[in-house]
């Protein structure tokens, strides 16, 4: 939900880049067929998601044209089932966030859009949504009890995107590698968002799993930053070595390039440009 | 297990040699090793996977014709001499088919046409 996982466009294909594309608009354009705002909140993630689901069930696409009003000219777009299931996960999780968000801050907007959300996002059972129910709310109670633990908000969330990750495993050694790939992926998002946020966190007095667990003591924040960076990189680096060792069990074979592309370089990169600092200069 | 299958898990076609299907096995073998996936709980499912690559390198050596040859089992041994595509871009003089002499001959094979064409009532240039 935080757009960490994308592709190093430098060394992609063009037909790479194309696909990826298309399934950009695709997640866009199926988003705006349930619900128009939650446009507004994509991100990259919920793409890398959708082509790790086509991969592995190596479906065939339907692709279509239409008018895009954002950049005023034709785009191509994929429509499959990979891609509707990855729309009605990102929806899910992000109704119960602002949800959560409205319980937390009392923020009106939030619950206002929250509202514009359909009331069944049928594909998911009961038991399912309860689950992420609960585990949203241990969450917000790790947040709340400004635990000292770096890893106990981090395992939550990373449990959290295991659970969807492992929906769609076909054979039961693909769920659990699924599962495994999902989980320290989501504890690498987590935590690298984590130290992105750190001065505006600082700033605000919010919770951030760094701050409780490495003692900042009101120091200046780069300060602090530059004496934590060392442990945080070798953190950062230990679960993305989780990714790829199970990502490497996976047999993909469509989109592969793609794929590789995002685990083997995008990951890396955008890992490195946090703990440099650095802001995105230029859109994607 | 089949020998399409086995191809399929190197990731192949039929169309390699030798030296191609042994670097490959050595890259699979270090992408599946034991060593890597020491401390990971996937360890088991590497082990099989590992184990199978083994299994499908043997098939692969087992249906490979020739040995001596240079190509496993290729279009070469069934009749069809496929050259790369630089010769067919670029066909020198000396290539020794009959048809591409040099370019006098080709623009008197263009302008026959032609004629032809034109006696018939056609007209293709």
């Amino acid at each position: 939900m935080f757009g960490y996982v994308k592709p190093f466009k430098d060394e992609m294909k063009i037909k790479e880049w194309d696909e990826f594309r298309r399934f950009y608009c695709g997640i866009c354009v199926s988003l705006s067929k349930k619900n128009w705002i939650s446009k507004f909140f994509m991100t990259y993630d919920a793409v890398f998601f959708s082509i790790l689901l086509a991969a592995i069930n190596q479906e065939e696409h339907v692709q279509n044209k239409k008018i895009c009003f954002f950049t005023l000219s034709k785009v191509r777009y994929f429509d499959s089932k990979s891609i509707d299931y990855a729309t009605n996960s990102f929806l899910l999780l992000l109704k119960y966030k602002l949800l959560d968000d409205y319980a937390d801050e009392k923020k009106i907007l939030r619950k206002f859009l929250a509202n514009f959300f359909p009331k069944k996002l049928n594909i998911f059972t009961e038991s399912f949504q309860e689950k992420v129910r609960i585990l949203l709310s241990k969450l917000n109670e790790i947040e709340k009890n400004n635990s000292k633990d770096l890893d106990e908000g981090a395992k939550v969330f990373g449990e959290l995107t295991g659970l969807f990750f492992e929906d769609k495993g076909k054979t039961e050694d693909e769920r659990i590698i699924l599962k495994h790939l999902g989980e320290s992926l989501g504890m690498w998002v987590y935590l690298i968002d984590a130290f992105d946020d750190l001065e505006k966190d600082v700033k605000k007095n919010a919770y951030n799993p760094f701050v409780s667990a490495f003692g900042y003591g009101g120091e200046d924040v780069n300060e602090f930053k530059d004496r934590i960076r060392p442990m945080v990189r070798e953190k950062l680096y230990s679960l993305l070595n989780e990714v790829v060792l199970s990502y490497d069990l996976l047999d993909v074979i469509k989109h592969k390039g793609i794929l590789d592309n995002i685990i083997y370089l995008g990951l890396f990169n955008e890992t490195e440009r946090v703990l440099a600092g650095k802001r995105i200069c230029r859109r994607l | 297990m089949q020998i399409e299958n086995a191809l399929a898990i190197f990731g192949i076609n039929d169309d390699v040699t030798f030296d191609q299907l042994e670097r490959r096995y050595a890259e699979l073998l270090e992408k599946y090793s034991a060593k890597r996936y020491e401390n990971s709980a996937l360890k088991d499912i590497a082990y099989k996977k590992l184990n199978e690559v083994q299994k499908a390198y043997e098939i692969i050596k087992s249906h490979a014709q020739n040995k001596q040859d240079k190509y496993l089992f290729s279009y070469h041994n069934r009749g069809f001499n496929r050259y790369p595509y630089s010769y067919y871009y670029r066909r020198q003089p000396d290539c020794g088919c009959p048809d591409c002499g040099d370019l006098c001959t080709a623009c008197a094979c263009i302008w026959a046409t032609d004629t032809c064409c034109e006696c018939a009532g056609g007209d293709c240039i």
